[in-house]
């Protein structure tokens, strides 16, 4: 069996949706930390904004003009709510870390706990369901041909036909390269990340990056939480986000955090979920060998990524 | 700044406090006659599986039998054996566990032999100490007829199964669905995808689906837990078909979702409660099956969801694949035909 018999277009399609949330939340982890404020809380964040997705989505759809008008419209609202209400998150933690100085990975621990069961306690008390909630009236976010680039063979199945938060997910990781890698602000946001007092001394505003990071990686979770709820699919279950958040740090570690290295490393993740179940289809192999796949292959990656890294560190100190 | 943020954490705490205090409900000395019962589940109510379905059968019992069950939520592995200890020192008659880890029933039974215990569901050991009471729900003859209905009803010949994990409890199921699929239709092909033990990862079930639709099966038996969510959304969007699970699941998504396997932990949860309240609780361990009403169809308890909304050429099919469930169902129930149990057997060849 030749290769490409087992990694179809089908499969890339499904790695870059299963990718999807996981990269938006490793470009946030990236840039927290590149900004020196580690944000755990991602998990969280993206579990409550999936339920804030899908619950303005409803109230939107069935009790404003606009929405029972235009049903389409009321989902792309629903988003940007949910953007908004991440962003929201990110401006709380911002701000209890500047004002307060509270220690963000005990914040952190607090928010994923309450995420869990917050979402759950309102479902019960508001929808009267606890596991699962989901409204017929709501639409899904509709899947958008890309003009020309669809057109052509074989790269437009792969680079069209997704929703509107997969092709977000690729404009901010272009945007966030471009910021750290050519911009001012961006070498700010590194300075900070590596030696605050430094930073302080030549006059960068500690604050404004530290805002400007968290508020971000919000809004990106926010993304991630509606590709899930209203993006992907059309209902909200319990602990949504499945570790998800947990995994976009690890991705941003992976790629160094890098938003390109995140992005790919997001990327990868994604590959592997779809790469195991398409092997179980494929091949006779036993699923609890393909299962462990993904882990291993993690391993294999990050050793030889780190393995360069330390070549090269030593390269430049020999040099 | 401070007095504003003590402020602020007062009012947090008063509109805190009714939230989550109201969890618990204590039980008065006034009902001291009535015999008193808990149940603990292993997670939150609204799995819409096993948790919903004992919940169903405390229900039925507190309106129709002399006795007071109180349910038990509990968030985790963790919890479980705190809760089990909690419902011991308060003293109840009967303490039911529904799907907690079997060694640990096992040692508060025999930690506190006066102590009746009982599990309406999932525990799955057949040496059990005197005091405990252990129903096991056999799902594969159930799956077996659901697995009859995907083989006369697929259009292409392929059939899935997304399972949640390859363990011998998820694999009864799976196993009982492919021998039925193969029993009615000898030439189909049947596919399984394991989750990795992922039961409420809908995303990935969704996936999941989407890639063995996209490998052209038809009908796909969803066998995940509240993955299996995604699984349903996956045969609605694309226009194929599902088997539901634990619940009747047909009307989530109408027309798309052929039958669902019901497993009727209600009527274990309260065939023990009854036993107890008449005097009849026997510790020891016992399988309900087909024959007993604990498992089964949606079909047959009356839903015809899909007849009334599916698309017209599989609607067709429906009277042929009930006349060859009912042929089957006397068969096993005469004892004429034997579905293969994952949980006691050792893989069948023809199952390979």
């Amino acid at each position: 069996m030749n290769i490409f018999d087992i990694i179809t277009i089908n499969v890339l399609q499904s790695a870059i949706r299963l990718a999807t949330p996981i990269i938006l939340a490793a470009l946030g982890a990236a840039l927290c930390n590149k900004a020196g404020v580690l944000n755990l809380g991602i998990d969280g964040f993206i579990t409550m904004s999936a339920f804030v997705a899908i619950v303005s989505t409803y109230l939107i759809r069935n009790f404003t003009a606009i929405g029972m008008m235009h049903p389409v419209l009321a989902t792309f609202l629903g988003v940007l709510i949910t953007a908004l209400f991440g962003g929201l998150l990110g401006l709380i933690y911002a701000f209890l870390k500047d004002r307060f100085n509270v220690d963000l990975v005990v914040l952190s621990i607090a928010t994923n706990m309450l995420a869990l069961e917050i979402t759950v306690y309102i479902m019960r008390a508001v929808f009267h369901q606890s596991g699962t909630w989901s409204d017929s009236s709501i639409v899904q976010l509709p899947s958008i041909e890309l003009p020309l680039i669809s057109s052509i063979p074989v790269l437009g199945d792969l680079l069209s036909g997704y929703n509107i938060i997969v092709y977000l997910s690729w404009i901010f990781a272009v945007l966030l390269i471009v910021l750290m890698k050519k911009t001012k602000w961006g070498r700010y946001i590194t300075a900070v990340g590596e030696n605050r007092d430094a930073a302080v001394s030549v006059g960068i505003s500690v604050t404004k990056v530290r805002y400007f990071a968290l508020i971000l990686s919000g809004v990106l979770s926010g993304l991630a939480g509606a590709f899930l709820s209203v993006g992907h699919l059309t209902l909200f279950t319990r602990d949504m986000s499945a570790g998800r958040g947990w995994l976009g740090n690890a991705a941003a570690l992976f790629g160094f955090n890098n938003p390109g290295g995140a992005f790919a490393a997001g990327l990868f993740f994604g590959f592997a979920d779809a790469l195991a179940l398409r092997l179980q289809n494929v091949t006779k192999i036993p699923s609890y060998i393909i299962q462990v796949m993904p882990y291993v292959l993690t391993i294999v990656i990050l050793s030889i990524v780190s393995y360069k890294a330390l070549r090269d560190r030593r390269k430049r100190k020999a040099a | 700044m401070k007095r504003l943020a003590l402020i602020v954490l007062l009012v947090l705490s008063f509109i805190a406090f009714p939230l989550f205090a109201g969890g618990s409900s204590e039980s008065t000395d006034a009902e001291d006659d009535l015999v008193t019962v808990a149940v603990v589940i292993p997670s939150p109510l609204g799995d819409r599986s096993f948790c919903d379905s004992a919940n169903e059968g405390v229900i039925r019992a507190n309106a129709e039998l002399p006795v007071k069950v109180d349910l038990i939520e509990t968030q985790g592995v963790h919890e479980h054996e705190t809760a089990m200890r909690g419902a011991i020192n308060r003293g109840y008659d009967l303490i039911m566990g529904v799907g907690l880890d079997t060694q640990m029933m096992i040692d508060l039974a025999n930690e506190y032999p006066d102590q009746a215990f009982a599990s309406p569901s999932e525990l799955s050991e057949t040496n059990l100490p005197p005091n405990l009471k252990s129903l096991l729900i056999n799902v594969n003859k159930s799956s077996f007829l659901a697995g009859l209905i995907a083989g006369v009803m697929t259009e292409t010949g392929k059939v899935g199964c997304v399972a949640g994990g390859d363990a011998p409890g998820i694999n009864q199921f799976y196993y009982g669905f492919k021998q039925g699929v193969l029993e009615a239709n000898p030439d189909a092909e049947v596919y399984v995808n394991y989750l990795g033990f992922d039961f409420s990862n809908p995303t990935l079930g969704m996936e999941s689906a989407v890639a063995l639709y996209n490998e052209g099966c038809d009908i796909i038996y969803a066998v995940c837990g509240l993955s299996g969510e995604g699984v349903l959304q996956a045969a609605a969007e694309t226009g194929n078909f599902a088997i539901g699970v634990d619940t009747v699941q047909d009307e989530f998504y109408p027309g798309s979702i052929i039958t669902s396997v019901i497993k009727r932990v209600d009527n274990s949860t309260y065939q023990i409660i009854e036993d107890y309240v008449n005097g009849d609780f026997e510790g020891g361990f016992e399988t309900l099956d087909l024959e007993d009403g604990a498992t089964g169809i949606s079909w047959d308890v009356g839903y015809t969801t899909f007849e009334d909304n599916g698309p017209d050429f599989m609607v067709a099919k429906v009277p042929d694949a009930k006349a060859l469930v009912e042929e089957y169902k006397e068969k096993i129930l005469a004892g004429e035909y034997e579905v293969y149990d994952a949980l006691t057997m050792p893989l069948w060849d023809s199952l390979r």
